[in-house]
């Protein structure tokens, strides 16, 4: 699969995954983090269902912005709504599924309302008017009474989905990769199906796709209905895994973070968001790591004390949220300037390279198989 | 030939420069009307009407040059610079954490500010410009991972001590006394800085060189951009807009106080430019004021939480309503529209 993005017959554009050989790779995966809960502490599980939730947003953004070209720095409103939505359906007593069902439901027409409203705009507008919508639910949300205020809402620990009790950490791992799996579906669905084709249609030229029949401002609303209905979904489950629902949690800096995961996963392919919300999830540990580790080497070996000293200033540093800022920052310039399709065009990449060893790949694996080194799966 | 295009510009000029004259002098005239309503002021509550036209005047300016600085950066390469705001707070943390360090003047300490600003600015500019034209989600993204490495520098300048820095300028704490009222000499600084800060940057634009060569590139786009010399100086824009901000960011400093959420104000100079018409010089500024108006008016008769939100709605209504505001044209985000992806 040399040439990920040709296709040459109709059947590879309706297919579920674009690579049809991957499928036994994927089961794996699949496999893999079903067993999890076993195999794994409860530390770590927890660290994979936030992954999980965040990968979920990132989906939601998938759509977005991969699929349809709208920018949004307001995706953390959405979230802020189906978790607060949940919080107080929790808080009523009902079922889980039906606050999520309702969060969804919420989120989705919200989105649904607002695409209909600022779809028309040029895109640069789309940006600002979706930052503006997120800071008005931030204000309205930390002085709402019901929401709790500044202070923040309680979840309850214990929720019943559909009358199973969700009260250990693995069960509600199950129930936030079941979740994660529809929205994947939904995704690859979506991507396949004519929609999906008028999304791309009026993402690569809004002429072109009016040109063709697509009726600009009702696909970018329904994108955003499906955005904003799946960051919703994202919400409801943060708001059990969260336990506490506090407004700065849904600041600024979330819509932008989830903005520069997909970013710097990739948008090429639904495999971006997952490579993106993995650097985002792990990067506070991965700093950590690095900064013990950097602590280790300036006790353990002899050196000059001003570099010891630096050292140790490092590693302290590493410790710190400043440190996540800058990694991030650093990460989002890099993308940008150097890697524009993200961590999945470098994997892509990497992969084509190898396959043609000891060829160029040349642009998008050409030479190599000119030579009929490596053959086109597709 | 070429005597006559001089003798042309020679008159454009001075017609400006009079224009400019005339206004100010019409400005200094109102002046100690307003300063009257500066002064109302009891126990750090804004009361009367007129209070609220000052307190809105005052953060009004700051809104415009900061809308101000944003547009000469759309102008000259169409994007939107989110780290604006980073450039706000780092201008006034570092005017003000210098006087800890540097024994220096406040003019001194301001001027070097303006100036390590100035050049982060045109460094970062260097930086996106490549990405300019090939689609707005890079752009925005690099901008906003620029604001996030300023905003590093910044706190690792400030260390954490915000609130405590002093914020002494040589105007705070004076006032001088008109007909009984008190007039507060910050205040008025902050107006006439702002008032000398637009009319010399229109000047620029409009009569030099580099000038001429902003709106060039504000104009033809990538046609200007094929010129090395015009590609060169969108750099100065990008350096007019980090001194513009630094002096945004010391003018308010002193009266707002240094906070971490400083950068923030880039967001509320955004519905100001939208409001004003993006892309409009003159637009960002009426914008500033209408803006800060607005905040101040929905401060004294609706709710604090009111206040926080009135940009973001004028914004959302301007979007809906009429998208080009009120000096924009409908031409201005042709160039940006294009596809979303490189």
């Amino acid at each position: 699969m040399a040439r990920p993005f040709l296709k040459t017959h109709y059947k590879q554009d309706v297919r579920l995954l674009v690579r049809g050989g991957g499928a036994s790779i994927y089961g794996l995966v699949l496999i893999l983090a079903l067993t999890a809960p076993w195999a794994v502490s409860a530390n770590m599980i927890s660290q994979l269902t936030y992954f999980y939730i965040f990968a979920l947003a990132g989906l939601s953004l998938f759509i977005l912005v991969g699929m349809s070209g709208q920018i949004s720095l307001g995706h953390g409103a959405f979230m802020a709504c189906g978790a607060y939505a949940t919080a107080v359906l929790q808080g009523s007593g009902s079922d889980l599924a039906l606050s999520l069902a309702l969060s969804v439901a919420l989120t989705g027409v919200t989105g649904f309302v607002f695409g209909m409203l600022i779809g028309r705009l040029p895109r640069l507008l789309i940006v600002f008017a979706t930052f503006s919508f997120a800071f008005i639910i931030l204000e309205i949300s930390s002085r709402w009474d019901a929401a709790g205020g500044a202070s923040g809402v309680p979840v309850s620990p214990a929720p019943v989905f559909l009358g199973l009790l969700l009260d250990t950490g693995s069960r509600r791992y199950f129930l936030v990769l079941g979740v994660l799996c529809t929205a994947l579906l939904t995704v690859l669905n979506v991507q396949r199906s004519a929609s999906g084709r008028a999304l791309r249609a009026i993402r690569d030229s809004k002429s072109m796709g009016a040109g063709f029949g697509v009726n600009i401002v009702h696909y970018r609303a329904l994108a955003f209905a499906y955005s904003a209905g799946m960051m919703g979904a994202a919400g409801s489950l943060y708001a059990i895994w969260a336990l506490v629902l506090e407004p700065s949690a849904f600041d600024l800096m979330l819509s932008v973070s989830l903005l520069a995961m997909v970013f710097i996963g990739g948008m090429g392919r639904v495999h971006g968001v997952f490579f993106g919300a993995a650097f985002l999830v792990f990067l506070p540990e991965g700093l950590a790591a690095l900064g013990r580790s950097l602590t280790l080497l300036s006790t353990r070996t002899v050196m000059p004390d001003a570099v010891g000293m630096g050292l140790h200033r490092a590693a302290e540093f590493f410790m710190t949220p400043l440190a996540q800022t800058t990694a991030l920052g650093l990460a989002i310039l890099i993308v940008a300037r150097y890697m524009p399709e993200g961590i999945d065009g470098v994997w892509q990449r990497g992969k084509n390279y190898a396959r043609a060893f000891p060829l160029s790949p040349g642009q998008h694996g050409q030479g190599a198989r000119r030579t009929g080194l490596i053959r086109d799966k597709s | 030939m070429r005597t006559e295009r001089r003798l042309e510009s020679m008159e454009r000029f001075f017609d400006t420069v009079w224009r400019g004259l005339i206004g100010g002098a019409l400005f200094l005239l109102v002046l100690p009307f307003l300063s009257f309503l500066i002064g109302e002021k009891s126990g750090g509550a804004v009361l009367s009407w007129g209070g609220v036209i000052a307190s809105g005047l005052l953060r009004g300016c700051i809104y415009g040059l900061v809308a101000l600085a944003l547009t000469l950066i759309y102008r000259a390469q169409r994007l939107v610079n989110f780290a604006q705001g980073d450039f706000v707070a780092l201008g006034a943390v570092s005017a003000f954490a210098a006087s800890a360090v540097l024994a220096a003047e406040y003019w001194t300490r301001a001027a070097l500010s303006i100036a390590l600003v100035s050049a982060l600015a045109v460094l970062s500019g260097a930086f996106v410009r490549p990405l300019a034209p090939t689609s707005l989600l890079r752009t925005v993204m690099a901008t906003l991972g620029l604001g996030f490495l300023i905003r590093v520098l910044t706190e690792e300048i400030a260390q954490e001590r915000f609130s405590e820095m002093v914020t002494e300028t040589p105007f705070l704490g004076k006032e001088f006394i008109i007909a009984g009222t008190k007039i507060p000499f910050q205040g008025l600084a902050l107006i006439l800085i702002t008032a000398g800060l637009c009319g010399g940057l229109l000047l620029f634009v409009r009569h030099s060189r580099w000038g001429s060569a902003l709106r060039a590139i504000g104009c033809a786009g990538e046609d200007a951009l094929s010129d090395a010399i015009l590609r060169r100086s969108g750099l100065i824009a990008w350096g007019l807009a980090g001194g513009l901000g630094a002096a945004a960011g010391i003018l308010l400093a002193p009266l707002a106080g240094l906070t971490e959420d400083m950068s923030l104000i880039v967001f509320k100079a955004i519905p100001a430019a939208v409001l004003g018409g993006f892309g409009s010089l003159r637009g960002a500024l009426t914008g500033g004021l209408l803006i800060g108006a607005a905040e101040a008016g929905a401060g004294l008769y609706i709710s604090d939480s009111a206040e926080r939100m009135t940009a973001y709605v004028i914004l959302l209504v301007v979007l809906v309503i009429r998208p080009r505001g009120l000096f924009g044209t409908s031409q201005a985000f042709r160039k940006i529209d294009g596809p979303a992806f490189s």
